[in-house]
């Protein structure tokens, strides 16, 4: 599973650096708002996975990856993996720039928290998808999922209601339950994919 | 050794291969004891499948030309130069029979045959 | 005589084609041709054999592991070569080479550096830009590069021109004769087959028309040939198919000797493999 997050990190090392400037970036220019905070992390990990997957499937890789001594489990697993490999840096870099900011109240925890239990909501259903019809097919509804599910809920939340923190965690805690279950279906959707 | 194979010809690779071993070794190309190449460097040589290599030598081996010892590979058996010396005596006596039919085609009675028989030999 | 790679009972529908009971047993240390037509059903045995295609019944297993289960670990012993490979296009052959060589217990970069001095590739060249020739190189370099045990080929000489085919047929025959391998090679262009392998299965249509060694087969064989007056229902009965033209007919048999006494005046030739096929899959 290494091998394949190593690989895709590599790959993606262009796209990264943007992730990484966007998460310094944002804070500096929202600085009055800290709605930024899960958005930014919620669109980190989106570009990163659907790219990975982009680029995959323009390259014909899942092919290369079934001739390969890795388990399919493994090479799906990694992408679930990859959203916490780059939420808990995004969530970082925004968090020291917030630092140097002087603003670091606008920086919550719980919004780390918060993004993660959205991502693992979004993600549970975007790969599977993605497995099965393609990411060029898949491409626009999943990412309407992510935009109108980070930019259009999360400034209601924040700035509306609040968060209401013991629902968070027993949401984060079903969904993370959800995430494993969705990696057991992409796992057997993978092993059926026909190439 | 040298073996050149026809992959045109109607006779199979591997009996190709038998005849030009057993030929070398009635002309004495291949001396007793002589080590042959293994079946698969032979297959690459004259770029044939193994099965065949395999299949030539086992026919040489049941013949009594060559022994296979495992792990060691082919020689050209102690025998083999007498089974070239049989196999050449069978042959000269068929052409000697051959030369009796003619020669009875020609009406030659048996002592005018033998009589001519001594003068070939003399002359050479 | 051992076998590497079995398929037993096999049945797999793919909508518009189907494997129908497909059984087969690959013999260890030797190298295995697989042919028929596009479309019969080369691909899919293969893909299958790799457990990349699972089967609808039936059970596959590759030096000794269950192919179906998932199993990951014995690609460790299987060099895979599928067309031209598939990689990321945008790296370079160093770089793709560096990302595969991390997967495989024996990478053997000698052996790699071997192969692209032999072949001549331009290391840090993008793969994207890589001649179909070149490509299927690297591709080949690849998958003798990691000590494999078993190397499945699926069409790796379309992309070659026929010099480089015959030198990647020495290759693999200098292979074989220096040390325990075994090669599956599937194709349509027949003619490298035609000297080195060691046994020809024929696919049709989803089903294993023939499985014997190649020699074997050659020898049973006969083309024949003669004038259409010749061909009558009897010498039609036995051939196994035959096409003709306004002047000759063109056939083949397994009972050469029977038909030379029977029909003085035909013409029999030894098959190469692609004769085989021809009048096998009319």
């Amino acid at each position: 599973m290494f091998n394949i997050i190593k690989t895709d990190f590599y790959i993606m090392k262009g796209s990264l650096l943007f992730v990484a400037l966007y998460n310094i970036l944002f804070p500096l220019m929202f600085h009055n708002t800290a709605v930024f905070v899960p958005i930014l992390i919620l669109m980190s990990i989106y570009v990163f996975i659907m790219g990975v997957f982009a680029v995959e499937e323009r390259d014909g890789i899942q092919t290369l990856h079934k001739t390969l001594p890795v388990k399919a489990e493994s090479i799906v697993g990694a992408r679930y993996v990859e959203m916490l490999l780059i939420w808990l840096p995004a969530s970082a870099l925004q968090y020291l720039t917030c630092i140097l900011l002087a603003k670091p109240s606008l920086w919550d925890g719980i919004y780390m928290l918060y993004s993660l239990t959205l991502a693992m909501f979004f993600l549970s259903f975007s790969i599977p998808v993605t497995y099965k019809y393609g990411q060029v097919k898949s491409r626009i509804p999943v990412m309407l999922i992510w935009i109108v599910g980070s930019v259009g809920i999360s400034p209601l939340i924040i700035e509306g209601t609040g968060i209401n923190v013991p629902i968070l965690g027993i949401a984060a805690a079903v969904f993370a339950v959800l995430t494993i279950c969705s990696w057991r279906i992409s796992t057997s959707i993978y092993k059926k994919t026909l190439l | 050794m040298h073996i050149l194979i026809s992959n045109r010809s109607d006779t199979p690779i591997y009996q190709q291969i038998v005849d030009a071993i057993r030929q070398d070794i009635i002309n004495g190309t291949l001396a007793e004891g002589d080590a042959l190449p293994s079946i698969r460097m032979l297959a690459k040589d004259l770029s044939v499948s193994v099965i065949t290599t395999k299949k030539a030598y086992e026919l040489l081996e049941a013949q009594g030309y060559i022994q296979t010892q495992p792990q060691k590979g082919s020689v050209v058996s102690r025998r083999s130069a007498q089974l070239a010396k049989e196999h050449k005596q069978s042959a000269m006596e068929q052409h000697i029979l051959d030369a009796i039919d003619i020669s009875k085609e020609l009406q030659l009675n048996q002592n005018a045959f033998l009589e001519l028989v001594s003068e070939l030999y003399r002359e050479v | 005589m051992e076998s590497i790679a079995k398929l037993k009972n096999i049945n797999k529908n793919l909508g518009d084609f189907s494997l129908k009971n497909v059984n087969l047993q690959i013999q260890k240390g030797y190298i295995t041709g697989i042919i028929g037509k596009n479309g019969a059903g080369k691909t899919t045995i293969i893909k299958t054999l790799l457990g990349m295609l699972q089967p609808d019944s039936g059970s596959v297993s590759v030096l000794g592991a269950d192919m179906a289960a998932d199993a990951g670990d014995i690609k460790n012993s299987i060099g895979i070569v599928l067309g031209n490979g598939n990689f990321y296009a945008g790296l370079t052959l160093e770089q793709m080479k560096n990302i595969i060589r991390r997967f495989y217990k024996n990478w053997d970069e000698a052996a790699y550096q071997g192969y692209v001095q032999k072949f001549g590739l331009p290391r840090d060249r993008k793969i994207k830009e890589l001649s179909t020739g070149m490509r299927a190189k690297y591709n080949i370099s690849l998958a003798l590069s990691h000590h494999a045990e078993l190397v499945v080929m699926d069409e790796p000489s379309s992309g070659l021109d026929p010099v480089a085919r015959e030198e990647l047929m020495d290759l693999l025959s200098e292979k074989i004769s220096a040390e325990e391998f075994t090669v599956i090679f599937s194709t349509h262009i027949t003619s490298d087959l035609d000297r080195t392998a060691d046994y020809i299965i024929l696919v049709d249509n989803g089903k294993i028309l023939l499985d014997r060694p190649k020699d074997e087969l050659l020898d049973a064989h006969r083309v024949v040939k003669g004038p259409v007056s010749l061909l009558d229902s009897t010498l039609m009965e036995h051939m196994v198919s035959h096409k003709k033209n306004s002047m000759n007919f063109e056939g083949l048999t397994t009972e050469a000797a029977a038909l030379k006494k029977a029909y003085p005046g035909l013409l029999f030739e030894k098959p190469a493999i692609e004769d085989i096929m021809r009048f096998y899959v009319r």
